[in-house]
């Protein structure tokens, strides 16, 4: 029998199932789960050969509720080629 | 006669005078400046009574000319016990710092486990370091004052006081938060392990946390730089004032030949 996920995709996101609930109430997310999601969609956004992720930060705005979830990854305000 | 602000202006419009520019690039910040100035602009947001800042990122999008900048900050989630809060500088039209502030209650005294770790020797003791200065006036040195008690500039692990001899804004006493963040951005520069003529070891970012909120003038840094080979440059520095311990900073480093 294959391991059960933390996420399952569905039409226009993922379902958030139990597996991914947290301590401090039964129907919210530990933000472990979501902070694995959002790594997982930073690892398909194209990058210049080389590049790695030196850091992510975090910004847990409110509680994420197990159930139907959707990804956003908005364009990012971009770095200078220059000194950087 | 007043001493020299960091910045000139008021209302979201200052200009950023010689007294912020860093050590790469005669035109160009040090970026301990605009992490102070955006401090500035998250301590003149509404908060919640209690509230207090727990972390600032700052994203360091592109350089920062010397001379004109428009500053803004709003709370993006306000709260009773948290808020979230975001900056930008931007000079003409192009974002080239973001910020985001998270504050957060005070813990409950009676959860807390006893006072900061104690400070170390303090800047009374201190020295300035013998270094070879690529161009005046900048902010290292003329608008903020560097002591060294362990270790030296450019020598590895080390630990330094910082203590900001010019206002951020003309006519303001900085903020000891303002101070913190002034000092925060140097970690990778006091620390560094590689030759300045061979190497850029420039950061992209800094984060701060806070542990409780800072006091007095001086801040220290008690600083080391990690480079591991084909690995991600990393400078992490724990924070002091006078009284104590009060948090940490974060930089990550693209380090490259020159």
């Amino acid at each position: 029998m294959p391991v059960r996920p933390v996420f399952e995709a569905i039409d226009g996101g993922f379902l958030a199932t139990e597996l991914a609930s947290g301590p401090w109430d039964p129907h919210a997310q530990i933000g472990g789960a979501p902070a694995a999601m959002p790594a997982r969609e930073f690892e398909r956004v194209p990058a210049p050969e080389g590049l790695v992720v030196a850091r992510v930060t975090y910004d847990f705005i409110r509680p994420a509720p197990i159930g139907p979830v959707e990804i956003h990854t908005p364009p990012p305000p971009g770095f200078a080629s220059r000194g950087h | 006669m007043s001493t020299p602000p960091v910045f000139e202006g008021s209302d979201g419009r200052f200009v950023a005078t010689q007294l912020a520019r860093g050590p790469w690039d005669p035109n160009h910040l040090h970026g301990g400046a605009p992490a102070a100035l955006l401090m500035r602009a998250f301590e003149r947001l509404p908060a919640p009574d209690g509230l207090t800042v727990a972390r600032v990122t700052y994203e360091l999008l592109r350089p920062i000319p010397v001379g004109p900048l428009e500053i803004k900050a709003e709370v993006v989630r306000p709260g009773r016990r948290v808020q979230l809060l975001e900056g930008s500088i931007i000079v003409d039209g192009v974002e080239v710092v973001r910020a985001r502030a998270l504050q957060v209650q005070a813990a409950d005294a009676g959860a807390g486990a006893g006072e900061s770790t104690p400070p170390p020797l303090g800047p009374e003791h201190g020295r300035p370091p013998e270094l070879r200065v690529p161009h005046h006036p900048m902010f290292a040195f003329d608008a903020i004052e560097i002591v060294f008690v362990v270790g030296g500039w450019g020598g590895g692990p080390c630990t330094a006081w910082f203590r900001l001899r010019s206002p951020i804004v003309a006519g303001e006493t900085p903020s000891p938060l303002q101070r913190l963040a002034a000092a925060g951005d140097f970690g990778n520069g006091i620390s560094a392990t590689l030759s300045w003529d061979d190497y850029l070891y420039i950061n992209p970012d800094l984060t701060l946390y806070l542990e409780r909120e800072p006091i007095g003038e001086w801040i220290c840094l008690e600083s080391q730089t990690r480079i591991l080979r084909d690995g991600i440059g990393v400078a992490e520095s724990v924070l002091y004032d006078e009284r104590g311990r009060v948090g940490r900073a974060t930089q990550a480093l693209l380090v490259a030949p020159r």
